[in-house]
């Protein structure tokens, strides 16, 4: 049965890279993506087991990639799929398959994964760093299978728990935009605990030892125990870890028993039903751009796919303010308008995609390409002007002067409207495979990755060749510094930006005239 | 004067080598109730996209009360309400607002469109459920309000694909009762269906599609003649199998 199951997950997984070459180039540049991450790892592994001075400094090492490993499987499946997608437990109900090789072969299929295969060259790597010591190398050795399983094991109970407890849509959205959030600010948060550490060197040690402790990093610290013969403290640990993984089946368990006994009911979902009450469809004008613009904004309010395409921005102002704060280096205060625009008026090219077969409620109703693009535009715009203002506005007062802010202020209002001008042709006509409505953000649909990196390309080299001029001003500004220059700069950005938005409507509403019926058979074919 | 509310000549369109409809016409008079049967994967889908703008035909033509769907879509559309088969609804929005927003894409002024919806929805018995969230609705439901949204505009003609397909018996004798008031009072409804009983009992006109052509067309009782619609679809499109029993499947 355990087989079977395995089998089966080889199959789809088969089967969905026969179907699209793009998922599996996506999967390839994932895992190379990977393999060059884990080579860093086992190669600092390599030489730190030449070079440690005391099995402490062995220690911390395993501890502190195992934790981040640990989290790593339990955070990535969850994120990536917002719970099972290639094999869940639901679709195996009415097979009725005994439990015990359900817990199992869900865990076993999991191994088959990239993630797996790089766990296991960090495991291996492991060895190489703990093999100054004869038993504790022995230990590591022993310890791969019991660690894979046990990551696995975590694994499958997160996904399974989340998608039999954690069913209200809501949670998942939640969750899905956390741990967007989080990713983004993995960076700062990574590098102000290594400036701190490089401060107090003395507190990683104990760090250390706390998380060797813990079922994130216990199974690692194993050879630790060994090299200093310290039995004791390596059967508790051995304890912890067989505990963790036993705690793991148990959960798979429990959550199969809720997901096969108690099937899913209608959500519970009570919200006050109050009619006459059509949010922001009464904000805007009663015409067919404003139904567009309002339907639009209550998307990108409701919709986790819309904000998670947002949360990237106040995590990018983080990010700015702190490199300033850490370097001391300004640039990325002035980079962070123009960037944050771009970022912003990029967003609306996936428009159509997003709206998925929904979509043919535009065309069987005729809208017009005009209120079509322009209600899309303005949504964006309500919110994206006041953004893409405070992000320019706001740093120059910090750090520049008035010219400074003129120059950055039109900068970015320039590279908003011109990005959102040209995302207004781009996505009348281009769609590609987005998550569908109600999945995870995350979730990304079967070969998806090629060729959206295509035309994201694309279009961002686009958006790059359209402000060229703006560029070319810029450069002439700063290397004369007349004032006349700078008025220029500043009126020529802004007034492009305008008339690309109005062109990008008419020529995008030409365009989506034209073609509505060929973009909706190919949001519906995806 | 035109006396089809719908009007489909030679409509023709192919995926490859697969012919999904062969030179199709078919007229939905004014006033009529038009079921379209066929089986599954008979081009039922494919005609009805084709007749509401949502796929462009190889050949032939759609006209709606005598307006070329394909030449003058804006004025064509306005004229028909759609219900479309296997697309989503937006459905982040709540029942009243996806109705409100159907209404206002067709460019209607906002105080007619709140007197409409409210009524749609207590016709249709939603008015519980007007400000819950689409993604919320059972699959009646869904029908239900994706029919309004098709109705909001008081269009000469309904196309509905698969109006009854997942729907409870309640919410079906809701919808069927809604469309017969408005077949009475001189709209046109093409819907399409493989439930033969169903299509009987309401419509007054039927079309027969199998293999992307029309094998029968005309007033229930012609194309039924002596026996009943189901036996005559049948004959038409034929069995599929054998009758040979399966020796091993026995309790």
């Amino acid at each position: 049965m355990v087989e079977s199951l395995i089998r089966l997950k080889l199959r789809l997984l088969g089967n969905t890279y026969k179907r699209s070459g793009w998922a599996l180039a996506g999967t390839v540049i994932a895992g190379l993506y990977g393999l060059g991450l884990v080579g860093l790892v086992v190669t600092t592994q390599f030489v730190e087991g030449a070079r440690a001075e005391s099995a402490m400094d062995l220690l911390i090492p395993s501890v502190v990639v195992s934790t981040g490993v640990t989290l790593v499987w339990i955070i990535v499946p969850l994120a990536m799929t917002g719970g099972d997608s290639v094999m869940d437990p639901r679709q195996l109900i009415t097979f009725g398959i005994p439990r015990r090789s359900l817990v199992i072969g869900l865990s076993a299929a999991r191994m088959i994964s990239v993630g797996a295969i790089l766990t296991v060259l960090w495991l291996v790597g492991q060895v190489l760093l703990w093999r100054s010591d004869l038993l504790a190398a022995v230990i590591a050795i022993l310890s791969i299978p019991l660690l894979l399983v046990t990551f696995t094991a975590v694994s499958q109970a997160v996904t399974t728990a989340a998608s039999a407890w954690l069913s209200a849509r809501k949670w998942r959205d939640l969750l899905a935009i956390l741990g967007l959030g989080l990713a983004m600010m993995a960076f700062p948060i990574v590098s102000s605990a290594v400036s701190v550490f490089e401060n107090v060197q003395e507190a990683l040690p104990v760090i250390a030892e706390v998380l060797s402790w813990t079922p994130l990093a216990a199974g690692a610290a194993l050879p630790y125990d060994a090299a200093t013969g310290a039995w004791g403290a390596f059967g508790l640990r051995l304890l912890i870890q067989l505990a963790t993984l036993g705690a793991a089946l148990l959960m798979i368990r429990a959550a199969l028993i809720t997901i096969t006994e108690k099937p899913r009911g209608q959500g519970g979902q009570r919200r006050s039903a109050k009619r006459g009450n059509i949010g922001l469809f009464g904000l805007f004008p009663a015409t067919p751009w404003g139904a567009v613009a309002a339907r639009s904004l209550t998307y990108w309010l409701k919709d986790p796919r819309y904000g998670g395409s947002l949360i990237v921005v106040p995590g990018l102002a983080v990010l700015g303010l702190f490199l300033w704060w850490q370097s001391g280096e300004t640039w990325t205060l002035y980079a962070l308008g123009p960037f944050i625009a771009w970022m912003l008026g990029y967003a609306i090219s996936a428009d159509i995609s997003y709206d998925n077969t929904a979509f043919a409620l535009h065309v069987t109703t005729g809208v017009t390409g005009v209120a079509d693009r322009t209600g899309r535009a303005v949504s964006l715009l309500t919110f994206s002007l006041p953004v893409t203002l405070a992000v320019s506005v706001l740093p120059m007062l910090a750090v520049g002067n008035v010219e400074h802010l003129l120059v950055v202020t039109a900068l970015s209002l320039g590279m908003l409207l011109s990005t959102i001008g040209l995302s207004s042709v781009i996505s009348a006509r281009l769609v590609y495979p987005t998550p569908k409505p109600g999945d995870s953000p995350f979730k990304q649909p079967e070969g998806a990755g090629g060729r959206m990196m295509a035309i994201q390309m694309a279009t961002m080299l686009l958006t790059a060749a359209v402000m060229i001029p703006d560029v070319v001003l810029l450069i002439l500004w700063a290397v004369n510094g007349a004032d006349w220059l700078l008025g220029l700069l500043v009126a020529a950005t802004v007034l492009k930006g305008v008339g690309l938005v109005v062109a990008g409507i008419v020529l995008g509403a030409r365009v989506y005239e034209r073609a509505a019926p060929e973009l909706f058979q190919e949001v519906a074919a995806h | 004067m035109e006396t089809n509310a719908l009007s489909i000549r030679g409509l023709h369109k192919r995926y490859g080598d697969k012919i999904a409809v062969q030179d199709l016409s078919l007229n939905v008079p004014k006033g009529s109730f038009y079921g379209f049967v066929g089986p599954n994967g008979a081009g039922k889908t494919t005609t009805l996209s084709m007749a509401t703008g949502l796929l462009r035909p190889d050949a032939g033509s759609a006209e709606i009360a005598g307006v070329d769907v394909w030449k003058h879509p804006s004025e064509a559309k306005r004229r028909m309400g759609v219900l479309a088969d296997g697309v989503l609804l937006f459905s982040k929005l709540t029942g009243e607002q996806l109705v409100t927003y159907a209404g206002l894409l067709r460019g209607m002024d906002r105080e007619t469109v709140a007197t409409r919806t409210e009524d749609l929805l207590r016709v249709l018995g939603l008015e519980e459920a007007a400000g819950k969230l689409v993604q919320d609705y059972s699959a009646g439901m869904t029908k239900k309000i994706a029919l309004a949204s098709a109705m909001v505009h008081a269009p000469e003609l309904l196309v509905l694909d698969e109006p009854f397909e997942a729907v409870d018996p309640v919410s079906a004798r809701t919808i069927r009762g809604l469309l017969d008031a408005y077949v009475a009072s001189g709209g046109a409804v093409i819907l399409s269906s493989h439930v033969m009983d169903l299509v009987q009992r309401m419509c007054t006109h039927v079309g027969i599609i199998a293999h992307g052509q029309l094998l029968a067309s005309g007033t229930v009782d012609e194309v039924r003649g002596d026996s009943d619609l189901e036996t005559r679809f049948v004959e038409l499109v034929g069995l599929e199998g054998t009758d040979q029993e399966l020796s091993w499947l026995k309790a």
